[in-house]
């Protein structure tokens, strides 16, 4: 019945693209985020203003925002690929809504005993 | 029978779901999670107004890049320590989930522990569940206005005092308070407070348990870390099955009904929204307030207390539960032993590192009466927050002398180069040989480092 509404609210071969596009974001954020702790652990911006940057003269704040700005970027790229790649393979399984393998939260999680939600019937 | 609703719930970027009403719930585990509540917050947002040695006790001050913790100042040269700390963090997670199951997302996850002071605060002002639930389904009136603003206004404060702590723990937040208080902030601290502030409101307020539900990673993959032997709430359905409603002084054995009186309370108290009697559910983040509020049920129906309650799958299926198992005791020792590490390197670090460089244009130099000179570059770099006097001094060079090019001084946390010249006479060897240089402060006795570095002299029958 739940699924009754669902499929006609898909747009993309049966997929939520915004929800795609929300995931990509969020995931690739946390990724950004790993990313310039580890890089600007290691690495000080200001020590890396070359020739191109000499007359901007930013500081360190603008280093770190600029170095988690491209890290966000190529992450979004790479989730959005691997989005992109796994919702449109020739493989059904993989492109379907009738997902086999992956479920949607309401179906419930493999590997969970009976992952179902039941909605507030009594409010 | 398509509602509404449900034509609209999959296209938006989370679930548009019914909205949940979460019941106000009191009890032993309850009260546990009140007293996580108090001290986390506590900590969050009293931290940064400790002081010690003259500056801020926990500051994180990334433009400097400079970490003050507890009396402990962290250079880039330090990331090890927070490197290792990381790990230490993801294991403890590991840990606790194999043990406890999802004890993070009940009682010390900030997404829970703010949400429930956010409910707190909409409790206080809108009424409980009931209350909450008519109030939405009424007109605007003057009471739902008044409820409704003071509830935002008081969310909206809190989420700003939230930022301001947050950014108080990154630019020192005495001085925040001073720019705050005279609308003085620079950019960064402004975009930082309001920023914060609003992921606070946001996710505290109205995102909740769609956070844990779409946007966790770690509610989706804690279940890898279970086993049989896992801490997890449970509905017992052998005993309480078949529910059904009876009066108290009905005897459920007589109408063929099992202990769960089907009250819906478990389903109406949590905050996820799930009906724990359909057994375990990754959306439930173990808050426990189903396991409070069934055994008052229990208890005012007479009834033994426990129809739901933590247990393991072990327990449920009259096996023995083993706390100390091969996964337990692995992920203890390699805690242990890492946090061990950690700490003894934090607790003996040198608050000083110094390196000698040789000067690459000669090897040696000859001065007037057989003198052999060589000339370094010492680098010393004090992380302390107090200047030294230093004494350097060669340790195992007889003959050797030290001329240097300024007064050995150093300030606090900074870098500074000294020419060192060192000076032998011919005799003291021929060719090269290695020489110490031992470095220590005149004021403070646990520094003390120590230098290794070429001596070079000519070669003998020159």
């Amino acid at each position: 019945m739940a699924n009754h509404g669902r499929q006609e609210t898909k747009t993309h071969a049966g997929v939520n693209v915004k929800r795609d596009i929300g995931i990509a974001l969020w995931v690739s954020f946390l990724g950004a985020s790993l990313g310039s702790l580890v890089i600007f652990g290691l690495l000080d911006p200001q020590a890396m203003t070359g020739a191109w940057t000499e007359k901007w003269d930013m500081g360190r704040e603008w280093g770190y925002t600029l170095g988690f700005a491209f890290l966000w970027v190529v992450c979004i790229v790479t989730a959005a690929l691997t989005l992109y790649l796994v919702r449109t393979g020739p493989d059904s399984v993989h492109a379907g809504v009738q997902v086999a393998g992956i479920k949607l939260p309401e179906q419930g999680v493999p590997g969970l005993k009976g992952g179902k939600v039941v909605g507030h019937e009594d409010s | 029978m398509k509602t509404a609703n449900e034509g609209q719930q999959n296209t938006g970027l989370i679930q548009a779901e019914a909205k949940i009403y979460a019941r106000r719930v009191s009890g032993k585990f309850q009260t546990l999670r009140n007293i996580s509540l108090w001290i986390l917050l506590g900590l969050f947002y009293l931290l940064p107004w400790l002081q010690m040695d003259g500056g801020q006790a926990l500051l994180f001050d990334l433009p400097a890049r400079r970490f003050y913790i507890f009396g402990i100042t962290l250079f880039p040269q330090d990331f090890v320590y927070l490197a290792l700390l990381l790990i230490i963090a993801g294991l403890s997670l590991f840990f606790f989930t194999a043990l406890a199951g999802r004890l993070w997302c009940g009682f010390a996850c900030p997404q829970t522990v703010w949400t429930l002071m956010f409910m707190k605060v909409e409790r206080l002002i809108e009424g409980d569940r009931n209350k909450r639930q008519k109030l939405d389904k009424s007109p605007w009136n003057a009471d739902k206005i008044i409820r409704k603003s003071t509830k935002q206004f008081v969310w909206i404060v809190i989420g700003l005092i939230t930022g301001f702590t947050f950014v108080g723990f990154f630019t020192p937040i005495r001085e925040l308070w001073g720019m705050v208080s005279t609308f003085s902030l620079g950019p960064w601290e402004a975009f930082w407070m309001i920023f914060y502030g609003f992921a606070t409101y946001g996710n505290a307020g109205f995102m909740r348990e769609q956070v844990c539900k779409y946007m966790c990673p770690y509610a989706r993959f804690q279940s890898a870390m279970f086993d049989q032997d896992t801490l997890i709430i449970s509905y017992d359905a052998k005993r309480g099955e078949p529910r059904g409603a009876r009066r108290r002084t009905d005897d459920p054995a007589e109408k063929g009904l099992g202990s769960c009186i089907n009250c819906t309370l478990c389903v109406q108290v949590c905050p996820t929204g799930i009906d724990i009697r359909n057994g375990l559910q990754y959306e439930c983040i173990a808050c426990a307030a189903c396991i409070d509020v069934c055994d008052q049920v229990m208890d005012r129906m007479g009834y033994e207390p426990g129809l739901i309650k933590y247990t393991t799958e072990h327990a449920e299926t009259q096996k023995a539960t083993h706390v100390l198992r091969p996964r337990m005791i692995f992920y203890g020792v390699l805690l242990a032993a890492l946090v061990a590490v950690w700490a003894y390197g934090l607790l003996t670090r040198t608050p000083m590192r110094a390196e000698l460089m040789r000067d690459r244009n000669a090897l040696y130099r000859e001065l007037s009466d057989g003198i052999i000179e060589n000339v370094y570059t010492l680098s010393v770099t004090n992380m302390d927050r107090s200047a030294h006097e230093l004494s350097i001094k060669l340790t195992d060079f007889e003959g050797g002398e030290i001329d240097m090019d300024k007064d050995p001084s150093i300030a606090a946390e900074t870098t500074r180069h000294f020419i060192l010249r060192i000076r032998a006479p011919r005799s003291s060897g021929a060719g090269g040989r290695t020489i110490h240089l031992k470095i220590t402060t005149k004021d403070k006795q646990d520094i003390e480092l120590l230098l290794k570095a070429r001596f070079f002299l000519p070669a003998s029958g020159l």
